[in-house]
């Protein structure tokens, strides 16, 4: 008997993904919600709007968010975010922080879903995957946009 | 204990969430493990529950989570909620961010025959096992709204009143309200 009877893996629907990376945050997105990447081009500095990132002397458009752990933006950009990549269709002046990103070509890994004790009714993450010995969680654009900009009442 | 060595506890039977209050009252004396979860704060569980202690456990957040979790401790291989019951009982939110010293492993069973399920608690000091008496019934602590869910029974104990967590119930699902 061991940890794992607790865990019903079930199959994470077969296709192309992006992992993205955030330090300790994992998350995995389909591929089609991905933008392409790019290098950040300068140092960020906080904007007017809170959670919104610009570049350091740039009076464009153009924002950036960074987010932490629990996938909330940060009021700056650690320095080794240093890849950027636009999520969803809605926004192209909104770019997106990274460490890293990594394209999954045809994957199917064993998707586990979250102990229903740790999800609360706004949580918005409900399953994950364990890849090359990181916890991911499967996420949508969508999802983690509302999440870490919550429409306000 | 050295970083992330664990210590077993008991191994665990096939009904880990069979035991009621009502058959833990069916002895005279029966045995407790006891959690100090926050200063002066005491809740016992039943030891058939109790599986592992991890010293200094690995574990990672889940975004927007429950305010009282910890998040997901790696043990064996899988992944197991980490709870701070004192959030969770207490709506003590600042708590659940700082990492416990050890984290209590707890089996416990959703359904009758069903398979082990496994959770666990973060805690500052070791666990205690005691021989409880029946005389020492009493009524659950008035300092939390949760604990008529959450508990099989309670005892007196050096003063203070122990709830008898049940497993089941505390892993089992989301707890909103506290």
């Amino acid at each position: 008997m061991n940890a794992t009877t607790q865990l019903q893996a079930e199959a994470m629907p077969k296709g192309n993904y992006v992992l993205l990376t955030a330090d300790t945050l994992h998350l995995i997105l389909p591929q089609h919600e991905v933008g392409a990447a790019g290098y950040l081009e300068g140092g960020l500095e906080a904007s007017d709007v809170p959670g919104l990132l610009k570049l350091s002397g740039d009076d464009g458009a153009h924002r950036f968010v960074a987010l932490s752990a629990q996938m909330t933006p940060l009021p700056h950009c650690p320095p080794e975010r240093f890849l950027v990549a636009s999520l969803g269709e809605e926004d192209d002046e909104l770019s997106w922080c990274w460490n890293e990103l990594q394209v999954l070509i045809n994957v199917e890994l064993p998707l586990h879903r979250l102990p229903s004790v740790l999800c609360a009714p706004d949580t918005p993450v409900d399953r994950y995957v364990e890849i090359e010995g990181k916890l991911a969680y499967l996420c949508s654009a969508r999802q983690l946009r509302a999440f870490a900009f919550p429409p306000e009442n | 204990m050295g970083m992330e060595q664990s210590a077993y506890l008991t191994e665990p039977d096939s009904a880990a969430e069979t035991a009621t209050a009502e058959n833990t009252a069916s002895a005279t004396q029966a045995a407790a493990c006891v959690v100090e979860y926050a200063h002066a704060r005491h809740a016992a569980l039943p030891p058939h529950t109790t599986y592992a202690l991890l010293e200094y456990p690995e574990f990672v957040a889940v975004p927007g989570a429950a305010r009282y979790a910890y998040g997901l401790l790696t043990w064996q291989g899988a992944r197991v909620p980490l709870l701070n019951l004192n959030a969770l009982l207490h709506a003590d939110a600042d708590a659940a961010r700082a990492a416990p010293r050890y984290a209590l492993i707890l089996a416990y069973q959703s359904a009758a025959r069903g398979p082990l399920g496994f959770g666990a608690i973060g805690l500052a000091t070791l666990p205690r096992t005691l021989a409880v008496d029946d005389a020492a019934l009493c009524a659950l602590p008035d300092d939390s709204c949760l604990w008529p869910q959450l508990a099989l029974s309670c005892f007196q104990h050096e003063g203070y009143a122990v709830p008898i967590l049940s497993t089941a119930r505390l892993f089992a699902a989301y707890h909103g309200h506290a």
